[in-house]
């Protein structure tokens, strides 16, 4: 495999995009250019992390311009981890998507689908600031395209503290940027980590450019005190694009803000420890509105916020054990996410209402639904066997080991109040008897509707049952990350390193 | 130079009052102003204002020559923030005149669209 293989899931979700474009006429063809599409992509970057394990990372400096003049694409294995569960989720998105009821007549979605597809592509690839920069906003104006289709009679208000904050965050990040250029004269990551680490001018001033940059990154990955657009929009969107939303959107902010805090900034720098405490309130703040909230997908956006504080916490610790505790807790909670939304619409789909108080008797008129629900419901809370309890144990173990006492009962605590709105969620819709009649869905609708979620839900559980394998790659990654040494090698056009 | 710096510093000043507005039309105001105050901040960091233009003139002192990366950055930059405004103003006067036909009586809160639907 050459080096050009580093931009080719990039250019595949980019062809896909295209293509639907250009078949907006031709519904059912371009249902299969959307199929196909993430066939492909699955694929490519199944490929794409056989050759990083097997033969190290990969760089691509486009038009074979030296490092640090030309744009450059790394491959690194967080880059190549963040792929895969990109993948599979939106493998799995795809397929739900086909026969999605809140979609259905709105050709537009597949396109909007794969240029956002394209930009959180793009942002796990790149290896320089300004391209980072600009696949953020291929990303979110693809994202308002997704998000303004929505059939909710209320979406005006909701939409527009979506596009706002998203806005506000890319011109902050856009200034951080340019003063980082200014004081620095590089913008490739690897040359400004190698110039922070060896100038003597680690000053104030790029202390507060580096909070600058940060906070944008904690803007758009729903940090406190920036989480509020969250809960407001994305339960108003279509099931499928709420799906690709709560999986991976917030988590794109998380991987910049991993990437910049592990190459630009020392563990035990003053930002981590803000960082700490603000990760520490988001996961309140989160689970408290999940707690007293009633509509089944915003309940589930509210945890999204509360686990989102998990991995930052993961982040702000500083130790390598914390930092691969928290790109596995990044893996399980994209799977278990999208599983999450995409259950929302099936039992939405089945009954017709998202209003908890009007649900009821899933458990005695669809079993099957509710086995499907406890799983990513349970992970999500943190019981074993299930990823959750490996990732929420990885965390609270790399809190006692580092003392962050405080911050491991925060954590226990978060977990349990987690248990206490699924249990709501559990008494409201599946216990309650109801008047309300089920909707009858199709045999072939039905394929499509629980193919991705006992997809996503056996990959829940196998993580659960054999999390030594996840592990060690996050693992792996987060020595990576922790040891940038690797990473400039390969920037620098040397033979990258096999750990 | 210190001139330019203060300028970009009252620009941004005005534009964050303009964000802080609850109304929709002065807050977009904010915005553009704002995305603007951020690009001339570009060049300034990327130090345009004091270089010379390459190899014209003779003067090869590496040290005034200008860098063209900067302009590039900035380039990018008013397009993308010029494109993104143009289409958040679209798709929000599309959502909002299908709000407006659709429900006459609004829950309260709504700010935006109550001050906005009176002018139009």
């Amino acid at each position: 495999m050459n080096l050009n293989a580093a931009c080719f899931p990039l250019l595949c979700t980019l062809v896909t995009a295209l293509l639907s474009l250009a078949l907006l006429n031709h519904a059912k063809a371009q249902r299969q250019v959307h199929f196909a599409g993430a066939l492909v992509y699955l694929m490519i970057i199944l490929a794409l992390n056989w050759h990083i394990h097997t033969s190290g990372f990969l760089v691509l400096h486009f038009g074979s311009h030296p490092s640090g003049i030309a744009i450059s694409f790394v491959i690194d294995y967080f880059s190549a981890l963040m792929l895969l569960v990109t993948a599979l989720t939106a493998f799995a998105v795809v397929l739900y998507s086909i026969v999605d009821f809140s979609i259905a007549g709105k050709r537009i979605f597949y396109p909007a689908f794969w240029f956002m597809m394209t930009g959180v592509t793009g942002a796990f690839s790149t290896g320089d600031l300004f391209n980072l920069y600009v696949w953020f906003e291929v990303m979110i104006i693809a994202s308002f395209i997704l998000m303004a289709l929505s059939r909710d009679q209320d979406r005006f208000h909701g939409t527009m503290q979506y596009m706002a904050l998203n806005l506000l965050a890319t011109v902050v990040m856009l200034m951080a940027i340019g003063f980082l250029y200014g004081i620095s004269g590089t913008l490739q990551m690897a040359n400004l980590a190698i110039w922070v680490h060896h100038s003597s001018e680690t000053s104030a001033l790029f202390l507060v450019i580096l909070a600058l940059l940060m906070a944008s990154f904690a803007m758009k990955s729903a940090l406190f005190p920036y989480y509020f657009w969250l809960p407001a929009s994305y339960h108003l969107t279509s099931v499928s694009a709420a799906g690709i939303f709560a999986g991976l959107l917030t988590k794109v902010g998380i991987y910049a803000l991993i990437r910049t805090a592990t190459l630009l900034s020392e563990p035990n720098s003053s930002l981590m420890s803000v960082l700490l405490v603000l990760s520490c309130i988001t996961m309140f703040s989160g689970v408290f509105g999940a707690m007293a909230d009633y509509h089944i997908r915003r309940i589930f956006s509210c945890h999204i916020i509360s686990q989102v504080g998990y991995m930052t916490l993961g982040l702000a610790m500083g130790t390598t054990l914390a930092l691969s505790a928290a790109v596995f807790y990044i893996v399980h909670h994209i799977l278990v996410k999208t599983n999450l939304f995409l259950i929302s619409g099936l039992i939405t789909r089945y009954n017709g209402q998202v209003d908890l108080q009007k649900m009821g008797d899933f458990f005695l008129k669809k079993p099957v639904v509710v086995v499907l629900f406890l799983i990513p419901a349970l992970s999500l809370a943190g019981f074993p066997p299930l990823s959750g309890f490996w990732a929420k144990y990885l965390i609270l173990e790399a809190a006692f080991s580092a003392g962050f006492w405080i911050s491991a009962l925060v954590a226990v605590l978060v977990g349990f109040f987690t248990l206490y709105s699924m249990i709501k969620i559990w008494r409201y819709t599946f216990l309650k008897p109801t008047e309300s009649h089920m909707n009858v869905i199709g045999r072939s609708e039905r394929v499509f509707l629980y193919t991705p979620i006992i997809v996503l839900s056996l990959l829940t559980v196998t993580i659960g049952l054999y999390p030594q394998f996840l592990y060690s790659l996050s693992k792996q990654a987060a020595e990576a990350l922790m040891n940038p040494g690797c990473y400039f090698q390969a920037m620098q056009g040397e033979i990258p390193c096999l750990s | 130079m210190s001139l330019i710096a203060m300028m970009v510093g009252i620009l941004s000043a005005i534009a964050l009052y303009l964000l802080m507005s609850p109304q929709l039309g002065r807050w977009l105001y904010g915005f553009i102003l704002l995305s603007s105050a951020v690009n001339i901040s570009i060049l300034l960091a990327g130090r345009v204002y004091l270089s010379q233009p390459a190899f014209v003139g003779g003067q090869l002192d590496m040290k005034f020559l200008g860098n063209p990366l900067p302009q590039a950055l900035v380039l990018t930059a008013i397009v993308i923030s010029f494109s993104l405004t143009a289409f958040v103003f679209i798709v929000l006067r599309i959502l909002h005149k299908h709000q407006a036909s659709m429900c006459d009586d609004r829950p309260e809160g709504t700010t935006f669209v109550n001050r906005s639907s009176h002018e139009s």
